[in-house]
């Protein structure tokens, strides 16, 4: 399974690498990163429906994840790779906006990666 | 000799008898004439020496002398200044033998009371050198009963069977003869020579009297410009001592006779009278304070300045005692002997009061002041008002500086007031901000730590398998995480640290500071900032910093600043530029994208820090008054208006400069200056 990764903290990379480090190792995940929203549209762009999730800070500075999460869900609409939107802010309003733009999920930090892991395999 | 002969003796001797006696008219007349003359001249230069007005009299004296010395058979003799365009004459009276008043005005009578004056008119109108007028019988006495109502003539108890009234005229009047004969016509040549000769005494007093009264206007205005220059120069309520000693001195200049002098100043609010008086030697006696029912004069005096009106009082010595007295009583005054100024304490007084806008000017004299002399303490009175109101105005003027400046302080405490809660305003704005941004780094701290321990769990199942190698590389992972985890907390110390040099008021210290690091700190605050307080906002960001500006591990490079001062105005430049861009955003204009870019740059001896952001610009009209204190174009609430006004002051402060740049629709640069 591949997921994009987008966030603008660069250690996030490491961070998920090393937490996934089993399942990369087992080929069961294969992480791609984005810094920015412009990035992961581009990444799309160009390897059209190779992830089929997409997790997403919110907080960025430029395109921000609730933006990068409406322009996928209205142009990659046959079918849309799943989209988690993760944030430090989980109050109502951007649970809201982001269930509005047709998040598949949401998850506010610091992430616990023993849910997130739990949730993959779900979707596995 | 016979009788022919001796009758032709007798004719001849009869014949120089005759020529004799002749010769002896002839000598007489001639001698007449030479004293005539001789009094005419010395009249005439006694009228050229004449230097001022006052001399009138003693060279009218000397006129009526020599007339008297012709022995012109008259009464009495008089001269009449005519007032044309009232038909009507001054009475001068000229005894001789007074020779201290020889001349005073009597009276001023109507030409039509009498026929005597009244034959006057038609004589002048015809040029004729002079009018006569005969009275006889019962018309004398008449004439004197009619005129005692007018002149004070000494008393006849006889009248004479005839009298002729004549008016020898010069061009401003007449030499009034009154005789018990008519007078020869010798006499009537010698009156009017005398009559012409008089012309030219009046004619000299005129000139005098005129000159004179220039001099004295001259003087005046002086005297008055003097006071209005001495009153203007006066700056507290102290500076109206000096009132009393100028009131002194130029009551003295214009020759106004007084041997004390003061100003009553009327405070109507208080109801209160100021008296300020001067000793005779003009140093200033004492200050009262009166209130208005004080006494019968204070209230006298008030009533009248209310009126506009002069006030006159005569004192005996016992109503000045008591006055004094009853001041001393009062504890007005300490000292009665010094008050009084004992050894001269007046027998008699008259007190005058002459009214000027804010109270009445005080003069005492031992007589009633004359006319004139009232007139000249009114036009000072006058000048008084003048510059009383300026005094006035100047006190305002004092009152209303005082009323700014304590607004000013007023407004200066409130301004470090309002200093202090945009501190903590923006304080609140970076809460948010640091919020977020401790929160990145704690997070990756914790899970950095987590995944150690997993590691750490790995690595001794490892060990135990004997996989040495993937042991080895478990170790390096755990090591980069520790590094990270040491990173992350570094940088959440940082942060903490930052928000309490910005909580913590400026120490004043200038630091060699690396500006990239500190704009970048600042805008990573006042981005997360905005965006705890609103989840909508979002703007792209674009940092292009001049490495060359960063500080080296040797030490080198940076700028010289108060680092959280410099960060606040970073702070507060990126905050509007943030909120510019908002505004421009919420108007739905299509492609539009939100972008604050912040910029440093190494000019040389300059480095600045330069934030711009591509809102919609600041009007031009307002451009100018955005470092104005209080100047914001926020709502209510939002904005105190004192950021950038701080902002600026800080890089003033710093030596520096802080320019704005906008164009409408287009957006707003901001640049910091400093010196480095």
């Amino acid at each position: 399974m591949k997921i994009l990764v987008v966030d603008d903290e660069q250690d996030v990379k490491i961070l998920f690498e090393q937490r996934f480090r089993k399942e990369i190792k087992n080929n069961e995940i294969d992480f791609v990163f984005a810094f920015s929203g412009e990035e992961a549209l581009v990444y799309l762009n160009e390897n059209n429906h190779e992830a089929v999730l997409i997790l997403s800070d919110i907080n960025m500075p430029g395109m921000s994840g609730l933006d990068l999460l409406g322009k996928i869900k209205q142009k990659y609409n046959a079918p849309p790779p799943r989209v988690m939107m993760i944030t430090a802010y989980g109050d109502k309003e951007n649970y809201e906006t982001a269930m509005k733009l047709g998040a598949d999920d949401f998850l506010t930090k610091p992430v616990e990666f023993s849910l997130l892991k739990e949730k993959l395999k779900s979707i596995q | 000799m016979n009788n022919q002969e001796e009758q032709k003796l007798n004719e001849r001797i009869a014949g120089l008898e005759e020529k004799l006696a002749d010769l002896d008219i002839e000598i007489k007349e001639k001698n007449r004439k030479l004293e005539i003359e001789a009094a005419l001249e010395k009249v005439r230069v006694k009228a050229t020496a004449m230097r001022t007005s006052s001399e009138l009299a003693e060279t009218s004296s000397v006129l009526f002398q020599q007339l008297n010395d012709l022995q012109i058979n008259a009464i009495r003799t008089g001269v009449g200044i005519f007032d044309e365009a009232n038909d009507a004459m001054e009475i001068w009276l000229t005894t001789v033998s007074d020779s201290q008043g020889v001349v005073r005005i009597l009276d001023y009578v109507n030409l039509h009371i009498h026929p005597v004056y009244e034959n006057i008119i038609p004589a002048r109108k015809q040029n004729k050198p002079f009018a006569i007028t005969e009275l006889a019988g019962n018309d004398v006495k008449q004439y004197y009963q009619t005129m005692s109502t007018y002149l004070s003539l000494p008393k006849h108890q006889v009248y004479n069977p005839n009298e002729y009234f004549y008016s020898f005229f010069f061009s401003e009047g007449a030499i009034n003869v009154i005789s018990k004969q008519a007078l020869s016509n010798e006499e009537c040549n010698v009156m009017i020579r005398f009559a012409q000769v008089f012309g030219l005494i009046y004619t000299r007093f005129l000139d005098l009297q005129k000159a004179e009264a220039q001099a004295n206007e001259t003087l005046k205005q002086t005297s008055l410009d003097r006071v209005r220059g001495q009153i203007a120069s006066m700056r507290s309520t102290e500076d109206l001592q000096k009132i009393t000693p100028l009131l002194w001195s130029e009551l003295k200049s214009l020759g106004v006779p007084f041997f004390r002098c003061g100003i009553f100043l009327i405070d109507e609010i208080e109801k209160i009278a100021h008296v300020y008086l001067s000793a005779p030697d003009g140093h200033s006696l004492a200050v009262l304070k009166l209130s208005f029912e004080a006494n019968s004069l204070t209230s006298n005096v008030v009533e009248h300045w209310r009126n506009k009106t002069i006030y006159k009082e005569h004192w005996e010595e016992a109503d000045f005692n008591n006055w004094t007295q009853s001041m001393y009583e009062q504890g007005q005054i300490d000292d009665k002997e010094k008050y009084q100024d004992a050894a001269n304490a007046p027998e008699k007084m008259d007190l005058h009061f002459i009214p000027f806008t804010n109270g009445m000017i005080y003069v005492g004299d031992i007589l009633p002041l004359s006319d004139e002399e009232i007139e000249i303490v009114s036009s000072l009175a006058d000048t008084f008002s003048i510059a009383y109101a300026r005094y006035e105005d100047f006190i305002q003027l004092e009152k209303a500086k005082q009323s700014v400046e304590s607004t000013l302080a007023e407004l200066k405490a409130t301004q470090s007031q309002l200093i202090q809660s945009e501190k903590m305003a923006s304080l609140g704005e970076l809460t948010a901000g640091i919020a977020h941004e401790i929160q990145n780094p704690l997070n990756f701290v914790n899970n950095f730590s987590e995944v150690n321990k997993e590691l750490t769990e790995e690595l001794e199942q490892e060990i135990e398998k004997g996989n040495f190698n993937e042991a080895k590389i478990i170790a390096n992972d755990i090591k980069s995480n520790e590094e990270k985890i040491i990173f992350h907390g570094k940088r959440a110390d940082a942060i903490v640290k930052g928000m309490l040099q910005h909580s913590r008021s400026s120490n004043g210290v200038k630091e060699l500071t690396d500006i990239n690091a500190l704009a970048d700190e600042y805008l990573r605050l006042a981005y997360h900032g905005l965006r705890a307080k609103d989840k909508s906002f979002n703007a792209t960001i674009k940092t292009e910093f001049d490495e060359s500006l960063a500080v080296t591990a040797s030490g080198n490079g940076g700028v010289n600043v108060i680092p959280q001062d410099i960060g606040r105005v970073i702070l507060n430049l990126f905050t509007n530029a943030f909120y510019a861009v908002t505004e421009k955003k919420s108007l739905n204009i299509p492609d539009y994208e939100p972008t604050v870019t912040v910029r440093t740059k190494n000019n040389g001896n300059k480095a600045e820090i330069i934030v711009i952001d591509n809102g919609n610009g600041i009007p031009e009209e307002i451009l100018d008054k955005v470092f104005q204190p209080f100047f914001t174009t926020k709502p209510t609430g939002k904005g105190t208006g004192l950021g950038l006004s701080l902002s600026f002051d800080i890089v003033k402060a710093h030596g520096g400069d802080l320019i704005v740049e906008s164009h409408q629709g287009e957006g707003t640069k901001f640049i910091i200056q400093l010196i480095k």
